[in-house]
């Protein structure tokens, strides 16, 4: 309910990642197309957009899971490709939209998984700080013993998260974290998110939820067809201009409670 | 499969059977009126003339027995080949099996020149017309019996399981086609070779043992040609205790502990797997205490002289 | 039972297993005796049976075992489907038409190395194979489909190539290719496959993390530091290694791949990693295990290892099938 603990971020933020005039395309189809966007330090990023706007896209190409085709992606000044696997591994952590688990692991399986990028170093203890700090930060410790697949969608997306956050990387990147979930769980995942970034992490999201983006966001990216429609606070793009263009809908935004509110499809859809 | 073949000239021609008395005796009745024959002058000059006809009609008769013997004569199996060559003219031969053309397997590749070679199929056989066919007791199985259903003769040779089975087979398939000097001289030049390699070898191979070993861990017990072939020369088979071809293990063979390995050597591509256990290596551990000697199974498959080669490889070995 | 009690047993029951089938044979043997004059080196013939003939076929058979069991693991592991292994695949059947191949035209005689090299390119064809039938959609059903397909289309061309190969022997073989046997094998079928299945044993071993990893989905281990494509690169030559030398040692031995990782399962608490791990002894186990039975079963001739197997797993493979229909529907 509250919004404070919501930094916005100062110019001099180290910016973490940044992508420039990247484009991705696939059998011809260009999925985005130009794209310039910067992820700061102590920056909660919401990015929105309707569907197929090329948001799971964008988030891939910053992770390095998907190949930039034109432009780049750079980590604090280095461009991704020229990193190793493991640097890469241990500064960007990923979140895939509907994580899957082919294997019936327990919550703490799942969990250690995200210090695999640190397997080299073969420390144990720091892996087990980490993984228990995780474990707590999300309040899963009581079921770290459980079967994964028993859990239901809430935990088994905290149990998620909880393996992103024991990477203990300076990026986060979640595609759609929040879809499919109840609003008790929706709220304690941006919080946990959000807690990260003020902790001097960058964290991008994907988001829906318009609501949502507004209220955790401190910045919001606006993708339309693969291409950056807008960049700014949310105030600045979710004006009923915006709305109407990008999502087809009679929506306005109301500052002060930091909330939407959706009238109705425009006539002309 | 069941529709007889046409009756067009190329079927199957019915044999006439008359007994050979009847013809002087139909002739004494025709001559009966002529000659009043009765009355004693007359009586030299037409028992002459009974006498030639009743001789000339015989020897017809023999003729046209002798014409009995089958004219096309199919052979489907190897063993039967090598059998067919040696008792029937070449003119009487319609057709041999494949393998007798295969240098590789037949030791007559050579004499099947310009002879017609069959794969064991009832279809390419009945154009030939055959009035006999030669088979093993267990090969082309359904072929022979469709002929047989046809009304084609088929004689099925079984297996030679000592000398005297073969010289049992080789007279009586002689008798069938017709050639029992020929096969009676076979014989007995077998017969006197052998008796000739044994009184030879005898001496120096009374009290061994011995035992064969060929493809996959084949070995020969008793009841066996093999096992005649070892017992004939004094020597006794470590196999015995098992009847007729059995597998032995390799373990079994070393406990043995042969005097003589009696081995078919792998031919041309045979593979590894057929024969690895001549180049293992606990076979190669009991060279010096074993003999290893060079019989191919084609010696002992089929009955015919052949056999007399396994002796004479023997003596050559030893 | 504590997980780590039952690896303990596991692993006390290599050599357990090992020991009982040096014991097992067609003639009665006294083992010690054997052993005695062995070392001593006084050349008995028990001495040659039991170097020459039973340790070579006990080795034989916990090597292949070994082999087989992991690269069911990795199998299973790639392709995230508990139903992956070798046999299921056709890269068993695959790998030995290659060797067929090899030994039956006559081109072994140019060096020894070209068969277990047949085997192995076969069974890195099959999986090359598997992963391009199954690239768009990595379900079940696919790869399934596809490993039947592979294995009806080597099984049949192993069948045409003996008909073809002036061999008169062919049938039999045919039969020892399809079901797989370690009997009468020696030392230098032994020297011939070790070097082979230890190098893709490594292979597959390197990748385990990867395989852990991959239990989250391919981006996801994308993103956790690992190249999928290079990872896979190293486990189709390793499964192809390990696949390829033991078939052309012993044949195409069915359902060991499937069934030991399987039942290993719970052992390694579900992780692929620790699984390849535990499926090397789980897997020599398994084969001592069936190598003993077929040894000791009564009647004329021996069966082949294949039958065993194949009768144990059969069954098993079904019951598989049937306790996951549920995803299917």
């Amino acid at each position: 309910m509250t919004v404070a603990g919501m930094n916005t971020p100062s110019p001099n933020s180290a910016s973490l990642l940044k992508a420039q005039a990247l484009g991705v395309h696939t059998d011809g189809k260009a999925l985005l197309t130009d794209i310039n966007v910067e992820l700061h330090a102590g920056e909660l990023l919401g990015v929105i957009g309707p569907n197929g706007a090329g948001k799971s896209t964008l988030l891939k190409a910053l992770a390095g899971i998907q190949s930039a085709h034109t432009g780049s992606v750079l980590l604090q000044g280095t461009a991704l490709t020229d990193l190793s696997a493991g640097q890469r591994a241990r500064a960007l952590a990923w979140l895939e939209q509907r994580p899957q688990l082919h294997w019936p692991l327990t919550v703490r399986q799942v969990v250690a998984l995200g210090r695999l990028p640190y397997r080299q170093r073969r420390d144990q203890a720091s892996d087990s700080t980490a993984i228990e700090a995780a474990l707590t930060l999300t309040g899963i410790l009581p079921l770290q013993q459980r079967l994964f697949p028993t859990l239901s969608e809430g935990e088994k997306l905290l149990v998620n998260l909880a393996r992103v956050l024991a990477i203990e990387s300076r990026v986060i990147l979640a595609d759609e974290p929040t879809s499919a979930l109840d609003p008790l769980h929706q709220l304690q995942i941006m919080e946990l998110l959000q807690a990260r970034a003020n902790a001097g992490a960058g964290v991008a999201v994907v988001l829906h939820d318009l609501n949502l983006a507004a209220r955790y966001c401190q910045r919001l990216l606006l993708l339309h067809q693969g291409k950056v429609i807008a960049c700014g606070t949310p105030a600045a793009i979710l004006t009923p201009a915006l709305l109407a263009r990008v999502y087809g809908i009679a929506a306005s935004y109301d500052a002060g409670t930091r909330t939407i509110l959706i009238k109705g499809k425009l006539h002309s859809c | 499969m069941n529709s007889m073949p046409s009756s067009s000239g190329k079927g199957i021609s019915p044999r006439i059977e008359l007994p050979p008395h009847a013809f002087p005796a139909l002739c004494t009745l025709c001559f009966r009126p002529w000659g009043e024959a009765t009355t004693i002058p007359g009586m030299p000059r037409f028992s002459l003339l009974l006498f030639i006809a009743s001789t000339s009609l015989a020897c017809l008769s023999l003729a046209a027995q002798a014409a009995d013997a089958p004219q096309r004569i199919v052979s489907m199996n190897l063993c039967s080949d090598q059998l067919l060559l040696l008792l029937a003219e070449r003119a009487r031969i319609a057709s041999l099996s494949y393998l007798a053309a295969d240098p590789g397997f037949s030791p007559v590749a050579a004499q099947t020149n310009g002879l017609h070679l069959n794969h064991g199929q009832a279809e390419e056989l009945l154009p030939l017309a055959p009035d006999l066919v030669l088979s093993g007791a267990f090969s082309a199985t359904l072929a022979t019996n469709l002929l047989e259903r046809l009304g084609i003769e088929v004689l099925r040779l079984g297996v030679a399981n000592s000398a005297s089975d073969i010289y049992t087979q080789v007279g009586s398939v002689a008798a069938r086609i017709g050639a029992t000097p020929r096969a009676q001289h076979i014989v007995n030049t077998m017969q006197q070779d052998i008796a000739a390699y044994i009184a030879q070898l005898r001496a120096a191979l009374q009290g061994k043992s011995a035992v064969f070993f060929s493809s996959n861990g084949f070995t020969y017990g008793s009841h066996t040609l093999q096992d005649d072939f070892i017992i004939s020369l004094g020597m006794r088979n470590a196999a015995a205790q098992v009847q007729g071809p059995a597998q032995l293990s390799l373990e079994a063979l070393l406990l043995a502990e042969p005097d003589f390995l009696f081995i078919n050597p792998p031919a041309r591509l045979d593979k590894q797997l057929a024969h690895p256990l001549l180049q293992h290596a606990a076979l190669a551990a009991l060279q010096g205490r074993m003999q290893v000697i060079e019989l191919p199974d084609r010696y002992f498959e089929c009955a015919s002289p052949l056999y007399v080669q396994a002796y004479a490889a023997l003596a050559r070995q030893l | 039972m504590k997980p780590k009690s039952l690896i303990v047993l596991l692993l006390l029951a290599v050599p357990l297993l090992f020991l009982l089938d040096l014991h097992s044979g067609p003639t009665g043997l006294d083992m010690w005796a054997a052993l005695r004059d062995a070392v001593q080196g006084t050349g008995s013939i028990d001495a040659i049976i039991l170097l020459e003939l039973r340790l070579p076929r006990a080795l034989l058979a916990a090597l292949v075992g070994a082999a087989l069991g992991i690269s069911g693991a990795a199998l299973q592991g790639l392709l995230r489907n508990p139903l992956a292994s070798p046999d299921i695949l056709g890269i068993s059947q695959s790998s030995a038409l290659c060797a067929v191949i090899v030994l039956y035209f006559g081109l072994s005689q140019w060096g020894w190395y070209l068969l277990p090299l047949a085997a192995i390119v076969g069974a890195g064809l099959a999986v090359l194979l598997m992963l391009a039938l199954t690239w768009r959609y990595r379900g079940i059903h696919t790869i399934i489909l596809a490993g039947i397909a592979i294995s009806a289309l080597a099984s049949s061309f192993t069948a045409l190539a003996l008909n073809f190969a002036p061999n008169p022997y062919a049938l039999q073989e045919i039969y020892y290719w399809m079901l797989g046997s370690v009997a009468n094998r020696s030392m230098s079928d032994v020297w011939l496959a070790l070097p082979f299945m230890l190098v893709g044993s490594m292979l597959l071993l390197s990748a385990r993390h990867f395989l852990d990893a991959l239990s989250l989905g391919e981006d996801t281990a994308s993103s956790l530091g690992f190249s999928v494509g290079t990872q896979t690169r190293l486990l189709i030559p390793g499964v192809a290694c390990c696949v390829g030398a033991a078939v052309a040692v012993s044949g195409s031995i069915g359902f060991v791949g499937l069934m030991v990782p399987h039942l290993l399962r719970p052992l390694a608490q579900s992780q692929p990693g620790r699984l390849l791990w535990l499926s090397l002894p789980g897997g020599a186990c398994a084969v001592l295990l069936a190598d003993i039975i077929v040894q000791n079963l009564p009647g004329q001739q021996e069966l082949q290892l294949g039958v065993i197997t194949a009768a144990l797993g059969g069954p098993f493979f079904l019951y598989l099938l049937f306790k996951q229909r549920q995803y299917f529907l």
